[in-house]
């Protein structure tokens, strides 16, 4: 006697729904019987279910302790068919919806049902991206829900942890070039039974991270959301008897399939799109260990085809090995990344459930980066690219819907972010670590209507939030804010501006030990975006920077520097201080904060719209005015003659200066621009010659080593043979 | 003698009601005008006069007889909708200037679920501020409360010099830390007084709400500086037109956590979201009369559902309610607001063919049936039977049957349904999503509804109860005769109250040694003492001595790593011995026992308390719910006629009752409609109604 | 079932809708007619007559000319056959690091990849940009597939559909042949 449904072991049952969905229906449900039978009572079921979900969400997140969770939210809860799929999801993390099928499928895969049993009251606990999700930050909670003797459903709950131990104070780890030293690893074990943790896995979590406390209130929290949801599901079979509830929980799976299925038909528009980006894995330096202590790019050549059949393929072909660093993307990450863009895109109205996730396939090559074939590949953060992958797919879901005409509807999920992460000892001594979330408030890139807005969302987390200065600084302990504000001359220029970068900046104020760790989305030594929209211009990527010297912190106090990032740098360099800034347009390991340091980042912008010589002139006075862009860049990319007004402070349009100015851009550009067949000589010369830089001749020789598919478009392209290049 | 009254008045977005109550407690008729947006004052005359007229009397009459007069209006929330407030400037520590345009990143605040997890569906919203008028100061303390940038004076003054130049009528000041150390903000405001010389308002964060959470002191800072002086004008317009008709008294208005101020109160942003809190008041007045101690209070109105709670007689704060799409740092009565009233909109998925509720509400305008281009829960409830055409309003607008029934059956069509089917499963969805709002707010709390009674009042909560209640295991289903004028009735029944909050930072270890439990109270004793001098001032300036307010004090504590801090009403006043701090983590673990289960508690942890508040109260004179001999149980006075009502899945004959005329005693067994001008009570074929001696309406089972 | 008029459409279109109109129209599930209202509108959008098939850009539609399906810009010119990438037949200019300033200051420059800029040949618009590693082939964005949307997913019959097929390299074949 197994403990699923109807006697069946679990093992049993996730083999049928796997033979069933063949049919391209989720369990092969052919008809949404229920649905049709009682309509209201179908709904009524659903927002029952839901209702928990947020319930339990609402209910704990203040109980949380660490500020990912109770002050941005960050906490996810689920219900799950037995075989893992969801069938109801709150609002939060939302960027998990499938990795926790993930753990479930494991769990039966390798068969607790009998190793170790699986009884009511029992509670699983995993953070390896190996069995699950994104990163070990993301640790998952899982419980059994029996209803007389079967187990009728599982109720998931995921959170980001600020502190997970391993090399690097934080929750990411960005240099760990092997899965040891990310952080520690719970890798789908049973931490508890009847409702209660065990006693080691307590002292577990205290023995391994810099802010233990922040960990275990934080199981805690998740552990309660699961019980309160477990005590409404059983209430729910109350009123509406198991049998119901069995066949509803497939129904609606299937339903979030068939509106996925509908919606793609109504908005979008077959073909294929392609977006290719790349990362910069910045190691050299940085006291990684030798093997992986250079720099060079990841290639991610992403292409999206959608299918007459209403199917969206997400094609990896071409994409860079695995590597020794920590990005690495194993199963579950990147589907559950891509399949995100597509509910925030297209299924927000709908069924929002695993089903939808039916209508995609992704291809993800064996041994590459999205596929590794070695298991202990570094996967610290391979957010730094999944958040990425989002934001593509979202370009690609833009460009279809702008060809359906519903062009109120397209977006670009901005997910340009960068972090800071840091830890050491306080002035009581007593240890702290910390993961610094307001990035999760991401420029936004500009519609085809509307400019784009800064610090709007976040892909993965849609109830956006910066937080406040004051609470983190509570975690940030010995570092205080001097600067929390828009960057100037950052938001991706076009007729409609992509949102700008707001960054941060802070004084550390007497500390004891404390180091600090940088990191982000794919790196400012590239364009974040691969490209702008309709002729805007993609937004630049993010900055880390640190400065030592404290005479500079000096004169901020007195007055004499005005603490805006900007102004800092102008600054610096006008008075010939270069140096004394160290700028990283890529990770940082471990730097040092001294007394009176200062260090600050500067997250992305989003991607502008159509071209800037067509926007608006008064639009663009008014982002002068706002310190959105300099007048400078006004006059030099927009067109835009401004005047100054001394006794009012605020600059106006000249209008006939600006009609001359935007005519001599066009001619200028009809000047500077040639066709394309003539650069197309020339650079495939100098590819020949071997005359590209360095860095990108090694992507393309491992590429082309790695995968048939990018060599030929490469070598068709340029029209050259596989020798020219790979020398 | 003359005869003496109780008047309050709410003055909503449409209708100012006034409620009048004389010294025995008894209330008549709601007096009823249309709100004047321009001049307040004429309506709230106008509004007076009705309800006197009721009484056989004039509204001088009533007004020269009135102990207190009540107002809450829509002032401060029109003021800020409208954009009409003062031109403020603000000071704000260097660096942050560009806060209005981050606004927290915040721009999901208050959408639906649907909503938020809808991209596109993010906008940007106008700043109250204008980037020139907001200027950085040079400043930092840090969270020891330590300096670690000195003010800059020179800044400062040169900072107020040109906002003056540009004409600011109002200064606000915000700084980081101030709730830990206000020295900077305080400094500020002396050198900006200064300068200014005339009387405009200047505010300091840390005067107003001396809490952590920057972001939510700058908003509340903000309508404070915007709002209060413009609407405290208006208070004062309607005060002096009061006391032209007779009114000897100071005029009072509502805060929204439920107390009573003067209208020269300085804190005027309090007064913010007072618009629900009249039900909530009304309810917990009615409990302690009947004897109930836990309720929970559902007002369904044309546009939305509030859920609020009384749990043991106390009414539960929060602190960093949602206005709009920010938050402020505010102590508000806790309450849900869901979008889904009569009003709401309700729409089919093309795809999915599954039905949509809201978030669009017609609003005043009904529906279909009367002003509005799409069809509304109301136009279910009209082709149902619930609703009668021509006695809407008492009949002062006729609805539109035909064209209702039109547009839902074309809804009803695509879909394959009977549309009076189609209609009463619109009505079931609205009943699960409102009673899904109940039960959360119940169960988030860790209550049973076992444990509740419920109170349902507002234009249309008597026509839902019936639906929203069912199967759920209350004590009691309550509503009364004056369901749809509730929220003035309530202002009514208020407490003259403050309160008032600080921060402080308290650490008490785990089995933590007398010495440690002793230091805690020399944290917290002096602030308690700092927050009951500024009661007493606050009171004295109201014209009540010290020997007349009462104190209730407060902690709010967690367990030390969490970031969130809960209410804990406490019987201690003053730490003088390790046993009072005992005593304040006995409260706090009884607070936080009541919200989470066992396996949340963290006591190996330590705790924390972070803020203290004080509860400051003066008696006033109260309404009385009038107990009234019982009559027979047949309503035959009452009974006007029968209709067609359709009920889950065929019709019926409903009886029809004039509410007016209902008896205390009286039974109506359904099915039975009893109809009232402003509302309508549904009793279905299986339900039965009591109205009791107060006059109150107990809904039960058959 | 959600419908819009064409004047809303053509003001949508045109950016003349109210933002508060735009709003209350992402809370509505979607209307299904869109696409024809859309192509109608779309026709008073631009000064010639060729029949618009679909927008795939700001200015850039495919037409139908004769039994050819190609780009067109809105001030007229002709880009060729959709399945070519479009970008091949434009002017393109590179930014050096000091152009790349003059858009993104320091810190913000970019260092490893190169900015490309595509414009019209004739009214030298700025239709495209992409930030792509030196040596990486110029990116065809979006081929639709004009076959099955049209036939599969909206019923129409088109005549003389191509096949959906990306033709680009034969471009880049027929410059490699020219040399």
């Amino acid at each position: 006697m197994g403990i699923g449904w109807n006697g069946k072991s679990l093992r049993e049952m996730l083999d049928e729904y796997e033979a069933k969905s063949e049919s391209g229906y989720y369990y092969g449900i052919e008809e949404l019987k229920l649905r049709e039978d009682d309509f209201f009572k179908y709904e009524r079921f659903y927002y029952r279910l839901l209702n928990a979900t947020l319930e339990a969400r609402e209910r704990v997140k203040f109980a949380c302790a660490s500020p990912g969770t109770r002050e941005l939210g960050e906490l996810l809860f689920l219900v799950h068919a037995p075989e893992g799929e969801a069938a109801a999801i709150s609002l939060g993390l939302m960027a998990h919806v499938t990795v926790v099928e993930n753990v479930i499928k494991t769990i039966i895969r390798e068969n607790y049902e009998e190793t170790v049993g699986i009884r009511d009251g029992d509670i699983f606990v995993d953070n390896d991206p190996y069995t699950g999700g994104a990163h070990p930050a993301d640790s998952r909670l899982i419980v059994p829900v029996f209803h007389e003797g079967e187990l009728i459903c599982w109720v998931g709950s995921i959170s980001h942890e600020l502190e997970i131990g391993g090399g690097t104070p934080g929750s990411f780890n960005p240099f760990a070039v092997e899965s040891f030293t990310c952080g520690e690893r719970i890798s789908v074990e049973r931490v508890g039974e009847k409702n209660q943790f065990y006693p080691w896995f307590i002292r577990r979590l205290r023995r391994n991270s810099r802010a233990p406390d922040l960990w275990i209130l934080d199981e805690r929290a998740k552990l309660s959301g699961c019980l309160i949801i477990k005590e409404r599901i059983k209430e729910i079979i109350e009123e509406f008897g198991v049998d119901y509830f069995k066949q509803a929980l497939r129904e609606l799976i299937e339903e979030g399939r068939r509106d996925m299925e509908a919606r793609i038909k109504r908005q979008l528009v077959p073909g294929k799109y392609r977006i290719p980006h790349f990362c910069p894995v910045l190691y050299k330096g940085e006291g990684v260990p030798p093997h992986a202590d250079r720099d060079y790019i990841i290639h991610l050549p992403l292409e999206i085809e959608i299918t007459p059949e209403a199917k969206i393929i997400f094609s990896y072909e071409g994409a860079s090995r695995w590597g020794w660093h920590s990005f690495n993307m194993y199963p579950g990450a990147l589907e559950s990344a891509l399949w995100l863009s597509l509910i925030e895109t297209l299924l927000y109205d709908g069924r929002v459930t695993s089903g939808g996730k039916l209508q995609t396939e992704l291809i993800r090559p064996i041994g590459s980066i999205t596929n590794p074939d070695y298991p202990y590949a570094g996967d610290g953060i391979p957010w730094v690219i999944l958040t990425g992958e989002i934001s593509m797919s979202s370009l690609a879901i833009y460009l279809a819907q702008f060809a359906r005409g519903y062009i109120e509807e397209c977006i670009e999920i901005g997910a340009n972010w960068a972090s800071l992460e840091g830890g050491g000892i306080t002035r009581f001594g007593t240890s702290f670590g910390f993961t610094n979330f307001e990035f999760s408030a991401c420029a936004q890139g500009a519609r085809p209507i509307e400019d784009g807005l800064v610090a709007a969302a976040a892909p993965w987390m849609p109830e956006t939030d910066t937080g406040n200065a004051e609470i983190w600084e509570i975690v940030l302990n010995t570092a205080s804010y001097l600067y929390r504000g828009v960057i100037r001359n950052s938001c991706g220029h076009g007729k409609f501006i992509g949102g700008p970068a707001w960054g941060s900046l802070w004084v550390s104020w007497k500390p004891t030990v404390f180091t600090i760790v940088a990191s982000g989305s794919f790196s400012g030594m590239i364009s974040y975006q691969p490209f702008g929209l309709m002729g805007g211009y993609p937004a630049p990527s993010w900055s880390f920077f640190i400065i030592r010297n404290p005479e500079i912190f000096e004169k901020i106090s007195n007055g004499e520097i005005y603490p805006g990032i900007v102004e800092l740098f102008e600054h610096t360099k006008n008075k010939g201080l270069d140096e004394e800034i160290e700028v990283r347009k890529g990770f940082a390991n471990s730097r040092m904060a001294q007394d009176r340091s200062i260090f600050g980042i500067i997250y992305g912008g989003g991607v502008g719209y159509g071209d800037p010589i067509e926007r608006d002139p008064e639009k663009v006075a008014e982002d002068v005015n706002n310190g959105i862009i300099t007048e400078e860049v006004a006059k030099n990319v927009y067109g835009v003659v401004l005047e100054y007004d001394e006794s009012k402070g605020v600059y106006s349009v000249n209008p006939d200066e600006t009609v001359e100015m935007r005519s001599k851009i066009r001619e200028n550009r009809k000047k500077r621009g040639r066709p394309v067949k003539e650069w197309w000589m020339e650079e495939r010369k100098k590819i020949k010659e071997g005359k590209l830089p360095p860095y990108a001749i090694e992507m393309y020789k491992e590429c082309i080593e790695f995968s048939e598919k990018f060599r030929d478009e490469f070598t068709k392209f340029w029209q050259i043979s596989e020798k020219d290049i790979m020398g | 003698m003359t005869q003496r009254f109780v008047v309050s008045l709410d003055a909503g977005g449409t209708m100012t009601d006034t409620f009048i109550v004389d010294e025995e407690g008894k209330f008549g008729e709601v007096g009823k005008a249309l709100t004047n947006r321009e001049d307040e004052s004429a309506s709230f005359i106008e509004s007076i006069n009705d309800a006197a007229g009721y009484l056989k009397l004039e509204e001088k009459e009533i007004l020269s007889g009135a102990i207190t007069c009540i107002y809450t209006g829509t002032g401060m929330l029109n003021t800020i909708l409208t954009r009409t407030g003062l031109k403020t400037g603000l000071l704000i520590t260097k660096g942050f200037e560009d806060y209005l345009i981050l606004s927290r990143g915040q721009r999901w605040l208050g959408k639906s679920y649907h909503q938020i997890i809808h991209f596109a569906e993010r906008w940007k919203t106008e700043p109250y501020v204008e980037k020139k008028l907001i200027k950085g100061i040079g400043e930092r303390i840090n969270i020891f409360g330590e300096v670690v940038i000195p003010i800059n004076k020179d800044e400062v003054a040169n900072s107020v010099r040109e906002l003056m130049d540009n004409g600011v009528e109002s200064i606000g000041i915000v700084f980081l830390n101030s709730h830990i150390n206000p020295t900077h903000e305080i400094e500020a405001k002396n050198i900006a007084m200064e300068i200014v010389e005339k009387e405009i308002p200047i505010y300091c964060s840390s005067e107003l709400m001396p809490v952590i959470r920057e972001y939510s002191r700058l908003y509340s800072t903000l309508i404070q500086c915007y709002a209060a002086e413009p609407v405290r004008k208006q208070l004062l317009n309607i005060e002096e037109k009061a006391r032209k008709n007779g009114y000897e008294k100071r005029l009072l208005t509502v805060l929204s956590y439920g107390g009573l101020a003067d209208v020269r109160y300085p804190r005027m942003f309090e007064t913010l979201l007072s618009g629900p809190v009249g039900g909530i008041m009304g309810s917990k007045y009615i409990a302690d009369i009947v004897g109930l101690k836990n309720i929970v209070c559902c007002d369904l109105g044309g546009t939305s559902f509030d859920v609020g709670l009384v749990v043991e007689g106390y009414i539960p704060i929060k602190r960093e309610p949602i206005f709009h799409n920010f938050m402020l740092n505010l102590p508000m009565i806790d309450i849900d607001s869901i979008a889904s009233g009569t009003g709401t909109v309700l729409k089919i998925d093309p795809i999915s063919k599954r039905i949509i509720l809201g978030p669009e509400s017609a609003g005043a305008k009904v529906g279909i049936c009367y002003e509005f281009d799409r069809p509304t829960i109301s136009d279910c409830d009209l082709i149902l039977g619930y609703l009668n055409p021509d006695y809407f309003i008492g009949g002062k607008i006729k609805l539109n049957k035909k064209d209702s029934e039109n547009a839902l059956s074309s809804i009803a069509e695509e879909l394959g349904v009977e549309v009076y089917d189609f209609a009463f499963g619109v009505l079931e969805l609205l009943h699960t999503q409102t009673r899904g709002a109940i039960l959360s707010r119940l169960t988030g709390r860790g209550f049973s509804p076992s444990e509740f009674a419920a109170i349902f009042y507002g234009g249309s909560g008597p026509m839902h109860l019936w639906g929203i209640s069912k199967n759920v295991p209350f004590t009691d289903v309550i509503t009364v005769p004056w369901a749809a004028a509730f929220s003035a009735f309530g202002i009514a029944t208020a407490d003259y109250l403050h309160r008032l909050h600080s921060s402080t930072y308290a650490e008490i270890p785990h089995n933590a040694d007398d010495e440690t439990k002793l230091k805690a109270g020399e944290m917290i004793n002096p602030v308690w003492e700092k927050l009951e001098q500024e009661a007493y001032n606050l009171f004295k300036m109201e014209g009540y001595t010290d020997e007349e307010v009462r104190l209730k004090h407060f902690v709010y504590c967690r367990y030390k790593g969490q970031l969130e801090d809960f209410e804990a009403q406490t019987s201690v006043s003053r730490i003088t011995k390790p046993e009072d701090v005992d005593k304040i983590i006995q409260d706090f673990e009884k607070a936080y026992g009541a919200l989470y289960p066992e396996a949340m508690k963290f006591p190996e942890a330590g705790y924390l308390i972070t803020e203290v508040a004080i509860a400051a109260y003066v008696d006033l004179p109260k309404p009385k719910i009038t107990k009234y001999e019982l009559e027979g149980e047949s309503p035959k006075d009452a009974y006007k006629d029968t209709r067609e009502v359709y009920f889950e899945d065929k019709w019926y004959e409903f009886n029809i009752f004039e509410m007016k005329e209902l008896k205390p005693g009286n039974v109506v067994v359904g099915p039975s409609i009893i109809e009232h001008p402003a509302t309508t009570l549904v009793v279905p074929p299986d339900n039965r109604i009591r109205m009791d001696e107060y006059r109150l309406i107990h809904f039960m089972g058959r | 079932m959600v419908e819009y008029s064409s004047e809303v459409i053509e003001k949508l279109l045109k950016g003349e809708l109210p933002i508060s109109e735009i709003q209350k129209m992402q809370m509505e599930p979607k209307d299904p007619d869109r696409f024809d209202k859309y192509i109608k509108a779309l026709k008073q959008h631009v000064d010639w007559d060729d029949e618009i098939l679909m927008r795939i850009h700001e200015h850039l539609y495919i037409i139908k000319k004769e039994n050819n399906y190609v780009v067109k810009c809105s001030c007229g010119h002709e880009f060729g056959d959709y399945r070519e990438n479009w970008k091949l037949k434009a002017l393109i200019f590179v930014r050096d690091r000091n152009e790349l300033e003059e858009l993104y200051p320091e810190p913000l420059t970019p260092e490893w990849s190169e900015l490309r800029e595509f414009y019209c040949p004739n009214c030298a618009t700025l239709l495209w940009t992409e930030a792509l590693i030196p040596g990486y082939p110029i990116n065809f964005d979006f081929l639709p597939d004009i076959k099955a949307f049209f036939q599969e997913w909206l019923n129409k019959t088109l005549e003389n559909v191509p096949e959906f097929k990306d033709l680009s390299s034969e471009v880049t074949e027929s410059w490699a042949k020219n040399e």
